[in-house]
Order: structure tokens, then C-alpha cells, then sequence
């Protein structure tokens, strides 16, 4: 497993848990959903604390002598991040286009208002972010190029 | 099986140059050993750059080491 992979798999795992940390602090959980919530947020530490080991290890191993990052790398990080952006496009204009149904139609949709709004663009930014590392691990584990 | 129409000898090449190994390959092309991995086993193409730095290490044509079949 090359560096580059290591990385897309740490930056994966970290994104996902600022999604966990994000659901439980900023929207919160149903109220049956109490006991699991401590375990979230523990799960939350140790994803991160994993991650951040994970990169200060490879920081620490860095041999000067040897290739980090190739042209593979690079044509498989531009496709991750032509598949999150696209992603997040798609996305940012619905939420404009449900707006404008708000303002014309008077139809109210499940983002509604401007908190709601922040959430799911906050939702949309870290699903791209899952996308595009999802995308690079895809190229690196399985793919041909 | 390969998903791409070129295929390369990059093995039987590594092979008649004293079973030179992926990493030596990689660390004299200038690429991570995993892309060497990648091209031998037909799931990479590479770059011209590439291609001819490879053909280069070994002294021999880039059409020696790669080729496209129809």
C-alpha cells in the first residue's frame, strides 16, 4: 500500500468521524438514541486519534531517498476529485433549485430555513470529501487506469 | 485480465536484467513501486515520459516494451 493510498484511507476515516462528531453536537440524535451517543462521541476521539497517529508516523518515516507521489497518484486524486466535485455541484444546485420552489411555489421541502441550509451544505461538503476519498481508494485497490 | 488494449513486457524485461526487482525499476524510472505493480499488471497506462524512461532503464525501444493490440 503506497503512501498516497495510506493517506486517502486516514483522510476517509477522519471525514467520516467529523460527520459523527457534526450529526451528534450540531443536529443531535432522537431522544431514544441517548445510550449510543457517548459511544459516538468516544468513537469520534479514537477514529481521530487513530488518524492523526496513523499521519505522524508516515511524517516521522519519511525516507528522502524514496518516491511519495507519482503521475498515477495524481491522475487518480484528479479523478477523486472531479467525482466530489461533481458531487457537491449537483447538490449545492438542488438545494438552490428547492429555494427558488420555496420563493415561486410556496413549497416548503426538508431544507427549510436557513439552519437547515447550513446543515446540508455542511452534509454536502463531507460527502464530497468521503466521495473523493472513496473514489481514489476505489482506483487504488481495484480499478485499471 | 487486462482492461486496457497495451499490454508491455515489463516483467520478462525485469527478468533478463538480472530479475532487476519492482522497487530498483521504480526507484530508477522515478515512480513508487506500487505503479510499477500497476503497469505490470496491465492496470495502469503510462505517461510517454514514463514509457520511454522505462524503455531507457532497460536499453531497448519503448516499442519493445509496450505495444497495442487491436
Amino acid at each position: 500500500m503506497s503512501k498516497q493510498e495510506i493517506y486517502a484511507w486516514t483522510s476517509l476515516l477522519s471525514s467520516i468521524s467529523i460527520v459523527i462528531f457534526y450529526t451528534v453536537y450540531a443536529i443531535g440524535l432522537p431522544e431514544n438514541w441517548a445510550e449510543v451517543e457517548s459511544q459516538l462521541v468516544s468513537m469520534f476521539f479514537k477514529i481521530f486519534l487513530f488518524v492523526l497517529f496513523i499521519e505522524v508516523i508516515l511524517g516521522i518515516l519519511k525516507n528522502k531517498n524514496e518516491v511519495e507521489k507519482d503521475e498515477r497518484d495524481d491522475m487518480i486524486a484528479c479523478k477523486g476529485y472531479r467525482n466530489g466535485y461533481h458531487f457537491l455541484m449537483v447538490a449545492v444546485v438542488a438545494v438552490l433549485f428547492q429555494m427558488i420552489m420555496e420563493d415561486v411555489l410556496g413549497f416548503h421541502s426538508f431544507v427549510y430555513g436557513s439552519v437547515s441550509l447550513v446543515h446540508v451544505l455542511v452534509y454536502a461538503v463531507l460527502s464530497a470529501s468521503i466521495l473523493n476519498r472513496a473514489t481514489q481508494i476505489f482506483y487504488y485497490r481495484r480499478a485499471t487506469i | 485480465m487486462p482492461d486496457s488494449n497495451i499490454t508491455n513486457r515489463i516483467r520478462t524485461l525485469r527478468f533478463h536484467a538480472n530479475e532487476m526487482t519492482q522497487a530498483e525499476l521504480a526507484k530508477r524510472v522515478g515512480v513508487t513501486r506500487q505503479t510499477i505493480n500497476a503497469l505490470e499488471a496491465a492496470k495502469y497506462n503510462p505517461s510517454l515520459e514514463l514509457a520511454f524512461k522505462i524503455a531507457e532503464v532497460f536499453d531497448v525501444g519503448v516499442e519493445e516494451v509496450f505495444s497495442y493490440e487491436r
